[in-house]
């Protein structure tokens, strides 16, 4: 009876491969691309000024040169680190920064070790010794809570008087110069007052 | 034996100095409640004015205050400096190098943003390195004020000090933001110290009016925690008020209301003048040594008659005393860039703090 059980478990697995030869494998699933999404902590945050002015004959629009240098920053980040950076990564935190990091946490580490073990004071192996469980237990908590979590959204930022230059019925369009200013942190677009004949 | 007329003088005297003790005791006692008192308004004060108009305040308090906290901080130092430096030579040329290499790359980093152009990456390398060397530095001195004694080992002030520049590189922004934060409250530990020294009498009930501190920044983040952010309410347009709230962090914080930053650092900086220009000068003229801060006298450096340097400590702090004068007129003429240049060289005074109260541990 065994030897028949044996048998036939042997011709089963002889041709297993006979039938299963000539089937296709199965298709690769494709890979979602991950959407890069634009955080809002990820964007520059300015001021914004909308000014008519009478000696204007042109609208413009000044740009602070120190906003654009964070955005050229941003985009030569984006190029260099191409598609397969992760939607999730952490874009505020970058990779010489978390490996000068570990390295003085485990400096840290080490030479808190070296003067629990030189030290002769009962209370200071205590303190350090407390102070070892306490840095390690943070650290695995960290781990357990933070290790994904997706960095706290920002609060909105307040668009103040600049809801009242357009309503949601229309749009306010034209053509503009644009120049780039010292002036940090604040955008300005200048529209002269005085308007051609039979435009509105 | 004594003769009876002499014990009967005998007890008289006695009774006489132990109702002095008593004296002096609830004297004392009336000393700590007055301090406590004046204590507890001035933090109520400043919560409310901060809480109430925060840009306001800052501007006025800057104006009135930081020129003339950096001179009684000055002449506090001096008071501190031994005529002759002994053991203590390595700590101070440690420390005098520290506060001028700190200052000076502190002073430089934005002029080297400015020629070469620093993105948001080159500024947080660049402060990340300046926040170590800080971390650093401050820790070697510990280690040296430790070496001092030989009852003493304060090793640990390096793994203290790795694990804080490690912090500090995940994020050297919010490490610089919470120093702007913690240097208001080392003027709190000065007093404590100085108080040691010359009112321990005192130290119960200040130490039970530190709980006040952190119920004013309860309650102020409470009441203004959704806050709309600030509008800008000087005649300079925008830019003073940016300037402003850019100290307190609100770029860094995007997500907490830039009114609640402001009332939270103008309302610790408040207290840091307050400490520095009320509480440790007074604590020193009642002591009954004659440390009035216009008497030099008693400063070691210019008492000691081979070592000391009297005239050269009187040109300073007359020196200094005109350099307030010429901060207040600079404010009247150009707040904001006078701001920006005061905030940067009074980081040494900042820096300075650290070794003075090393000294005093």
């Amino acid at each position: 009876m065994k030897l028949r059980l044996c048998c036939l478990a042997l011709a089963l697995f002889a041709l297993a491969p006979a039938t299963l030869a000539d089937i296709s494998a199965p298709e690769p699933k494709p890979t979602p691309t991950p959407q890069k999404v634009r955080r809002a902590a990820s964007l520059p945050a300015a001021r914004m000024l909308i000014e008519s002015r009478k000696d204007a004959t042109e609208a413009r629009l000044q740009i602070p040169q120190n906003v654009l240098r964070q955005l050229r920053a941003e985009l030569e980040r984006e190029d260099a680190s191409g598609a397969s950076s992760s939607a999730t990564a952490t874009d505020w935190l970058r990779p010489t920064q978390t490996i000068v990091a570990g390295v003085f946490l485990s400096l840290s580490l080490a030479f808190a070790g070296v003067f629990v073990a030189r030290t002769r004071s009962r209370v200071a192996r205590q303190a350090a010794a407390v102070a070892l469980f306490v840095f390690a237990a943070s650290g695995a908590l960290a781990f357990k809570t933070l290790a994904n979590a997706r960095p706290p959204e920002p609060r909105l930022l307040d668009a103040g008087s600049l809801r009242r230059a357009t309503t949601p019925d229309a749009e306010l369009n034209g053509v503009i110069r644009v120049e780039v200013v010292d002036d940090p942190n604040v955008f300005k677009l200048i529209v002269p007052a005085n308007t051609a004949a039979g435009t509105e | 034996m004594e003769r009876a007329a002499d014990i009967g003088r005998f007890e008289l005297r006695a009774g006489a100095s132990s109702s002095l003790r008593g004296a002096s005791s609830s004297g004392a006692g009336r000393g700590a409640s007055a301090f406590a008192l004046v204590w507890l308004a001035v933090v109520a004060a400043s919560a409310l004015f901060a809480g109430w108009m925060p840009l306001r305040f800052s501007i006025v308090t800057v104006f009135l205050f930081a020129g003339p906290h950096n001179w009684f901080e000055l002449r506090y130092f001096l008071a501190r400096l031994p005529a002759r430096l002994g053991r203590s030579r390595n700590f101070f040329y440690a420390a005098f190098a520290g506060v001028a290499f700190l200052l000076a790359t502190y002073a430089a980093l934005p002029l080297l943003a400015h020629a070469f152009l620093w993105g948001g990456d080159a500024w947080t390398m660049a402060t990340g390195v300046w926040n170590s060397l800080l971390v650093l530095w401050v820790a070697a001195l510990v280690w040296m004020r430790g070496r001092q004694s030989s009852r003493r080992d304060w090793s640990w002030s390096f793994a203290v000090a790795f694990a804080l520049v490690g912090v500090n590189w995940l994020a050297p922004q919010m490490f610089s933001l919470g120093l702007v934060y913690l240097h208001p409250l080392v003027a709190l530990w000065f007093l404590d110290r100085q108080l040691r020294r010359t009112r321990p009498h005192w130290r119960r009930a200040y130490h039970l009016c530190l709980a006040a501190l952190p119920f004013a920044v309860g309650l102020l983040w409470w009441q203004l925690s959704d806050a709309p952010a600030l509008v800008a309410a000087t005649g300079d347009g925008d830019a003073l008020a940016l300037r402003i709230t850019r100290h307190a962090g609100s770029e860094i914080l995007q997500g907490v209301s830039s009114h609640l930053l402001v009332t939270t650092h103008v309302f610790l900086e408040t207290i840091h003048y307050g400490v520095w220009l009320l509480a440790l000068p007074l604590v020193g003229v009642r002591s009954g040594r004659s440390d009035a801060p216009w008497r030099i006298e008693t400063l070691p450096l210019a008492r000691h008659t081979r070592r000391g340097w009297p005239r050269v400590i009187r040109v300073l702090l007359v020196v200094a005393a005109a350099c307030v004068v010429v901060l207040w007129l600079a404010f009247l003429a150009d707040y904001p860039t006078t701001r920006d240049l005061y905030f940067t060289l009074a980081m040494a005074h900042v820096l300075a703090e650290a070794p003075f109260l090393l000294r005093m541990l």
